[in-house]
Formats: structure tokens, sequence, C-alpha cells
């Protein structure tokens, strides 16, 4: 007891003379001295470097550096809100055209959203919004086409020189430069030109051509023949028979002496070109020459 | 007392003298209590840069709590995974030219058994005896590094060295 007070005092450095000699007198004291002495082999001092300010200050502005940064990140959020924004604008109310084209010497058949049927004939485009076509049914048409309509919402069909309205049918439409053609196969159809309105039911059809109207005969079949790769023409100007065939072939066909308005009525393939170039110029006695794989000269047949 | 005129650490100058005068003893203090591994110094600068952060929030007389308190929470985050390691030097004896192999080889021995020692007590005694013995201060300042009374700093320094004297019994090196 009397050495552990001693130990204790000598270790608060509180000795006396007197004590400090009954301490030295311990039979322990060396190892004592030694562990307290050793003790500065410990010293943090030696064993960690405590970094200065400077380097405090710099790792301060490497912080700062990033934290200036941090405006990016509420930009950034921003940017995705604007970018979402974007999108979800174009996914409800952006409305691309989708255009479908039929090249020359090609047709085309696609269903429409709402499962109605479309055919192109060659040289023909149409163009229409995907998006609510159910219910909005209104496409565009240049060039010739057969639809098969779905009931349902009124389906309108535009061209440059009319618009064709239905609720569900089969009808055909061709629109080329002056002229403009429909022929209803099934159900009823509405034609509205700019001057008139006519409605036209199974089995119809009617012709404008530069302005004059003119009903057509009843149709004996139930789809137009070019479905068939047949074109039949009923008192059609030559000049347009011969276009006809020109975007069936994708060639060109030159009119040499020949009255374009002379009115043809008959019909031609679209896969032998020299038959169906017989199929007019017999009748019409044209004489056809083919000055190269791609270009036909017509001209006027003997006497 | 002259910081008593600001009622924060944001001024520079105010700051600068808070680390001047705490870095030191806040990094000795943790190495003692926590050991090399855990990298006190790393933790105590990682406080001032908290202090920094918050310097208006701080008074400068606040200063020291916050910094020990981070420090000490961020060590104690990871002391669990670590056990406390210090590191030992080589103290230049007189006698050290004409050591014997074996006397350095025991003198080996001794250190390690020492650090090992160091390394059983707990933080309050290890810290304390530490303070004292290798950092050379005085009780009363410990007292006030650990915001304990006087006589409890003295109580932990003895039975420090009741422990260390009985780990090391039989070693005699001088």
């Amino acid at each position: 007891m009397e050495q552990n007070d001693l130990i204790q005092k000598w270790l608060s450095d509180g000795l006396n003379e007197k004590e400090q000699e009954l301490f030295d007198a311990l039979p322990e004291a060396g190892l004592y001295k030694c562990v307290v002495e050793d003790a500065k082999a410990f010293r943090a001092s030696d064993a960690i470097e405590v970094k200065s300010f400077e380097h405090f200050k710099d790792e301060l502005k490497g912080r700062q550096k990033k934290s200036k940064l941090r405006w990016l990140q509420p930009a950034l959020r921003l940017t995705g809100v604007f970018l979402l924004g974007i999108a979800l604008f174009y996914s409800l109310f952006y409305n691309p055209l989708q255009q479908i084209e039929a090249d020359f010497g090609e047709k085309i058949s696609l269903y429409l959203p709402d499962q109605s049927q479309v055919t192109l004939n060659a040289g023909s485009e149409i163009s229409f919004q995907k998006k609510n076509w159910k219910s909005k049914r209104v496409l565009n048409l240049s060039g010739e086409a057969f639809f098969d309509v779905m009931k349902g919402e009124a389906f309108t069909v535009k061209t440059a020189l009319g618009e064709v309205r239905v609720l569900g049918t089969e009808f055909n439409i061709i629109q080329r430069a002056l002229y403009f053609e429909v022929q209803c196969y099934e159900g009823q159809v509405q034609v509205v030109t700019p001057n008139e309105v006519l409605i036209l039911t199974e089995g119809q059809g009617i012709r404008f051509y530069q302005g004059n109207k003119m009903k057509l005969s009843q149709a004996d079949n139930s789809k137009p023949q070019w479905l068939d790769n047949r074109s039949s023409f009923s008192r059609i100007p030559l000049l347009e028979v011969f276009a006809e065939m020109e975007r069936q072939y994708g060639i060109q066909i030159e009119l040499i002496g020949v009255d374009e308005q002379t009115l043809f009525t008959g019909s031609f393939a679209h896969d032998k070109l020299e038959e169906a170039l017989q199929a007019i110029a017999i009748p019409m006695n044209l004489k056809t020459e083919m000055i190269n794989p791609k270009t036909v000269r017509v001209g006027p047949g003997e006497h | 007392m002259k910081e008593k005129l600001f009622d924060n650490v944001c001024e520079d100058s105010v700051f600068e003298k808070l680390y001047e005068r705490l870095s030191k003893e806040l990094c000795h203090l943790f190495y003692y209590k926590f050991g090399a591994l855990l990298s006190p110094e790393d933790k105590v600068q990682e406080a001032f840069i908290k202090l920094w952060e918050n310097c208006a929030k701080v008074s400068p007389d606040k200063a020291k709590s916050f910094l020990y308190t981070l420090t000490n929470n961020a060590l104690l985050n990871e002391v669990k995974h670590h056990k406390v390691v210090l590191k030992y030097q080589q103290l230049n004896h007189k006698s050290s030219s004409n050591e014997s192999p074996e006397f350095l080889l025991e003198k080996e021995e001794y250190f390690r058994k020492y650090q090992s020692a160091l390394e059983k007590l707990n933080e309050e005694q290890r810290t304390a005896f530490l303070l004292n013995k290798a950092e050379g201060k005085k009780h009363e300042e410990i007292a006030e590094i650990l915001g304990v009374t006087r006589k409890v700093v003295e109580y932990r320094i003895y039975s420090a060295f009741k422990l260390l004297k009985t780990e090391l019994e039989g070693f005699n090196i001088k």
C-alpha cells in the first residue's frame, strides 16, 4: 500500500527527497523508470504528421472546387425535367406524318391502324397521321389507290381535286393532274369537289376531266382491275393512258404526231411491255418503236 | 478572450488561429486514443473542413468541442473494425553503439511487448498516460483537454502504469 502510494506520487512528480530515496530503493524501480521513460517512444508526433494550415487550405480549395460544381447537379436535374417535358410533349402532341409512296412500276398494299386496307397504284402517294387514326381517319392522296375501309368514324380521303368521304366501303380513287375519278365498289361514298357534293352507291363511279363531269358505267368487277395487274380504261384520252403506262413500267413514252386527246377504251397488262404497247397501238392504229429499254416512241400508224 | 469578439469562426484569422492551436492537440489526442491505423490526422482535418463549412453556426469557444465530437464520432465509426496500433520509435540510448545483438533483440522484444500492452489499455488510460509520459503534458493540461478532473487524470495514469509494469515485468534492459 505504501509502495502504491509512492508510485502514484512518483507518477505525479510529487516525491520529496526522502520519498525519492525510498522509491529508488524499490527492487523494480529500474523497470518503472524504463516504462515511464520509454513511453516517449510512442510519441504521437513521431508517428503521425499533423497537417499544416496550408495543407488544410489546399484541401479546402479542392473541396470548394467540387462544391462549386454543385450548381451542376440542380442544373442537370432541370435539364432532365426539361428533356422529359420535351419527350412527353412529342409523345403526346407531336404527330408525324406517315408518308407512303409507290414508285413507278410498283404497287403497295398496306393496312392503316384501323385495319382498313389501302392499295397504292404505281406512282402514287398517301400521307396520314398515325396517331389518333381511329378517331380521325383522314389521309391525303396523290395518284391512284383502292380503299377497303373498315366501319367506324368518317373516313376522308383528300386529294388536290376533291375529297371523298365514307363510313365503310370499298372504292377506288384516281387523281392525276387534270383527272379525278372515284369508283365505288361497296357501300356508299361521298365525293366533295370545290363545286359540288355527290353521293355514289355501289357500282357507281364518277370522273372529272378538265372540269367536265362524267358518270361512269356500272362497274362489273368487285374491285379495280389494276389490283390484278391490269389497267383498264373507258373513254380515256390517250395522254392519260400512256401516262399510266409510263407509271406502270417506269419508262418514257414520246408521242409524236399522235392526237393525245383521242379517247381509248380497253386495257393493258402490267407485266409485258411489248404486249401492253400492242394492246393500245393496234386498236388506235399507232406505231410503236423501242428507242432504248427505257424509252418508247409512239407515232401514227400506216393507213 | 480576444476571440470573444467574434461570434463565429468564419473570419480567416480566427480560423487559422484555431487550427494552429487545436489541430496538433487533437491529432495527438486521437492518436493516443485510437492509434495510427485510422489515420486520426485525416479525421481531424475532415472535422476542420466541416467546421469551416459550418463556421457561421459555431462560436470560437464551441469550436473545440465541435471538432472533438466530429473527430471522435468519425473514429468511433471505424474503430470497431480495427485494433489500436501505436507506432514506436527507437529511442536513442547513450549506450546504443556497443549493444550486443542479444541485447538489441531483447530490446526489440521489450518494445513489442510495450506496444501490445499499450493496446491492451482502455482508451482512457492510454490517452492520459501517453499525453503525460510521451507528450510531456502536465496533469492539469490533460484534465483540461479531456474535460475531466485532475484526480481522474492521475488515477488513469496510475492504473495505466500498473497494467504496463505488470505486462513488462521481467525485462531488464538497463
